[in-house]
């Protein structure tokens, strides 16, 4: 897809594709068949509007024409006397056929909140939701979701049509779940949302090193999701946290290499984003009471926000930071949590500290606690120990990049 | 004269999902309680069921000198406080067979006398 600034098309399909999707799937129930048809709508969009010239309308005439595709199909259908399985939707929905057409923006926006909670539905797997949203919110191609989960495009393909057989076959409905259910379907987006957040994140190799940009999708699922459920404590703190850590991509690579925390030009920060972070932690919604999701990525998102205010990595607050970890693992103790606050203890108090901090954690399948502990241990003097350390954490790394550093620092500890 | 606080902590699902029989077995239970407290001298200053954790308000330092207000209990275990009684008793002995008869009835009890 080209340049969204630029490309009318480009824009209209980033803006308006989950609504178009929900709107079709509002009237023709086909999860099979709504994403190969509005696809069509925008292939004959890319051949006709350069030729005729962009529609007043384009987001209607996506519409019709995916409308008009969708219609050819159930025909022919009906001709084989085929029946294919209807997805589920709730009642109501059909009383609100009257509705629609006095008050279609309120309808339209529901309707936007039904296909966002049917793709995180908690019968998916999580990895199935993250990229049945990406695909089916935001209209992200298949071939950047496999890129942003590292793994091949066919595979990728196969997993979202698999997430759409089983919304249709297990009866996820195209609904809004009453009230008392609401807040716990929306952690699921939430969860969702940040899951995709972090692939984006995880080291790769090669051009794909770092996939930032398309962290920056599940940025926007978690913008649109907001945009529908306004004051959702989950959702303002998540925005907030995955803002303020991906307001550092600019300065994270450099030469195809990965730049860590303390070495970034912090003047390559995006700090209009860190600036909207900080607002949306001052939230209102945000003072609790707040689910315990909620208040855990409140927590995670102040963290964040000290790296972000530090004018330079030895300014850093860590006496700051290694509270907000105590008061994060009071809420939820996780090995890894307990790994960052070593972590911080140690620049805050010295690696011997550091080390004592560290003692216990673990962290399954993960070679960073060896590194860190690898680390302090080069840190406080004790070369052998540290080159043990380094050697157990180089037979667990499986990630080229992280790997290549971590010999070079057990290397140049001579 | 001293006062002595009966936790009664239980695995909330599961007793939600027992039969009315259970519920009522467990509200005879109680009322044994009070009438063993009573002959032994003790007195009730208050007690009684809890809300369900989950309608809980826990706060505690954001440990940036705020509030972390969040909902349901401090900490997310099975096993919750539902219930409690604050007694007066100047015959610990006493009330302490009382509350151990009372657990072999099936309820779970932690004793704990206020400090001084």
């Amino acid at each position: 897809m080209s340049d969204p600034t630029t490309d009318p098309l480009a824009r209209v399909v980033r803006e308006e594709w989950g609504r178009l999707v929900a709107l079709l799937l509002a009237q023709f129930r086909r999860l099979d068949l709504v994403e190969d048809a509005l696809g069509d709508a925008v292939e004959a969009a890319s051949r006709t509007w350069p030729r005729d010239g962009v529609p007043d309308n384009p987001a209607g005439w996506l519409m019709t024409t995916a409308r008009r595709r969708l219609l050819d199909r159930l025909r022919t259908e009906e001709v084989a006397r085929r029946k294919q399985p209807l997805l589920a939707t709730d009642a109501e929905r059909h009383q609100q056929g009257a509705r629609t057409m006095a008050d279609p923006g309120a309808v339209l926006e529901d309707d936007l909140l039904r296909l966002v909670l049917m793709c995180s539905h908690p019968a998916l797997a999580p990895e199935a939701a993250s990229a049945l949203s990406l695909r089916l919110v935001l209209g992200v191609a298949t071939p950047d979701i496999a890129r942003l989960f590292l793994v091949p495009e066919p595979t990728m393909a196969a997993r979202i049509t698999r997430a759409k057989k089983r919304i249709v076959g297990a009866g996820i409905p195209f609904a809004v779940p009453d009230a008392s259910v609401l807040p716990e379907r929306i952690e699921n987006v939430a969860q969702t949302a940040y899951l995709a957040f972090t692939a984006g994140y995880a080291p790769g190799s090669g051009p794909d090193l770092l996939r930032a940009e398309l962290a920056g999708e599940a940025v926007r699922l978690v913008r649109t999701t907001l945009a529908l459920c306004p004051d959702e404590p989950v959702l303002l703190a998540l925005l907030a946290l995955v803002l303020l850590q991906h307001s550092r991509r600019d300065a994270r690579v450099s030469d195809g290499r990965l730049v860590l925390l303390p070495d970034q030009d912090r003047r390559r920060w995006r700090t209009d984003e860190v600036d909207e972070a900080r607002r949306l932690l001052e939230h209102p919604a945000l003072a609790g009471p707040i689910p315990l999701l909620a208040a855990s990525y409140t927590l995670q998102a102040r963290i964040a926000a000290e790296h972000a205010l530090a004018p330079s990595s030895a300014e850093t607050r860590w006496d700051r930071i290694v509270r907000l970890y105590d008061a994060l693992l009071g809420l939820a103790p996780s090995p890894s949590a307990r790994l960052a606050r070593a972590v911080a203890v140690a620049e805050d108090r010295g690696a011997a500290a550091g080390l004592e901090a560290l003692e216990g954690v673990e962290v399954p399948g993960s070679h960073r606690p060896a590194a860190v502990r690898a680390e302090l241990l080069a840190r406080a003097g004790d070369t052998v120990a540290a080159r043990a350390a380094y050697d157990q954490a180089i037979a667990a790394c499986r990630n080229d990049v992280e790997l290549q550093h971590l010999r070079e620092r057990r290397q140049s500890l001579g | 004269m001293s006062r002595y606080l009966v936790l009664l902590p239980a695995p909330e699902a599961e007793w939600a999902a027992l039969p009315a029989s259970e519920h009522e077995k467990g509200m005879r239970s109680h009322v044994q309680f009070h009438e063993e407290l009573a002959a032994g001298g003790h007195t009730i200053v208050t007690g009684g069921p809890l809300e369900p954790s989950e309608r809980a308000t826990s706060m505690r330092p954001d440990g940036a000198g705020g509030v972390l207000v969040t909902d349901g209990p401090f900490t997310e275990t099975g096993e919750q406080v539902v219930g409690f009684y604050l007694l007066e008793s100047e015959d610990e002995a006493d009330l302490r067979a009382a509350c151990r008869r009372f657990a072999a009835r099936g309820e779970h009890i932690e004793l704990r006398r206020m400090s001084e």
